[in-house]
């Protein structure tokens, strides 16, 4: 998990970057289910590879971020856009029960699927009536 | 250049284009559009590239593989038609959906092509949930080459 400050400074110094970026960025569609065991987030982000996926955690907000790329031939233009974005962006706040030291990712055919399990103090447990 | 298919800047009417995308984001629908397109939020999305001797579509088909979609070209008329289920492994009754904004069902999708195309040239493939088509313009409006006879 690696600090964002540097990537902050950079945004706040290039306005015009970071406007032109914020145009560009989509927001991915999410279900996101929860049951006793945790949470589990599954996020529309076609067109992006696991090698243009970044997902972090930091002071229990969790960011996904990816880039779309697409196989375009040079000379080819636009026609027709209903998908208008470069990448997708998303942040979620995390409550404290969930462990974020144990998220599993799994990304295919352009879905991610991220589980965050709940700390095992926080998972229900049945309690036994005594007769 | 793959970055211009899907942010949709162009270099004669950038500024245009601009104000329109903007628009766009402000309020769901515009009054002009084309007449097979979805509105927002509609699954799955397409973009459509032209060069001068192919068109492209790319439709955005996540979670889907090639063969749960049925792709048909009549004429200049693309149709794709396929499934989407919701995620498997949630029981009802063992938890709790916080958000679902993710399509599930059955969808079918066309849109026209150029006149120009041939549809009998036509390429699919699949990859991180796009299904990109291929279809070839026919010969004769693809631009030659004018041999230029010298004079003896």
């Amino acid at each position: 998990m690696n600090s964002t400050r540097q990537d902050l400074a950079t945004r706040e110094d290039h306005p015009r970057i970071e406007q032109s970026r914020a145009r560009n960025t989509l927001l991915p569609l999410v279900d996101i289910f929860e049951d006793e065991e945790g949470i589990v987030l599954v996020a529309d982000m076609p067109g992006v590879s696991s090698r243009d996926l970044d997902i972090q955690v930091n002071d229990n907000v969790l960011s996904l971020e990816g880039e779309i790329k697409v196989d375009v031939p040079s000379g080819t233009e636009a026609s027709f856009a209903e998908l208008r974005g470069t990448r997708y962006e998303r942040r979620f706040t995390l409550s404290r029960e969930l462990d974020t030291d144990r998220i599993e990712a799994d990304l295919k055919n352009g879905v991610l699927r991220l589980r965050v399990p709940k700390r095992a103090e926080h998972r229900p447990r049945r309690i036994e009536i005594k007769s | 250049m793959w970055n211009s298919i899907l942010s949709w800047e162009r270099p004669f009417f950038g500024q245009l284009d601009q104000l329109r995308h903007d628009l766009d984001s402000l309020f769901s629908e515009t009054g002009f559009s084309d007449i097979r397109s979805a509105p927002r939020g509609s699954f799955p999305l397409i973009n459509i590239g032209e060069s001068t001797d192919e068109v492209r579509v790319f439709v955005f088909a996540p979670g889907m593989n090639a063969d749960d979609l049925d792709v048909n070209l009549q004429n200049n008329v693309l149709s794709i038609h396929g499934r989407r289920s919701a995620e498997p492994g949630q029981q009802p009754g063992q938890g709790l959906y916080h958000r679902r904004e993710r399509f599930d069902g059955e969808f079918t999708r066309a849109v026209s092509l150029p006149d120009t195309v041939n549809p009998n040239a036509v390429e699919a493939s699949f990859k991180d949930g796009i299904l990109t088509v291929t279809v070839k313009k026919r010969a004769e409006v693809q631009p030659r080459r004018i041999k230029v006879k010298a004079d003896k």
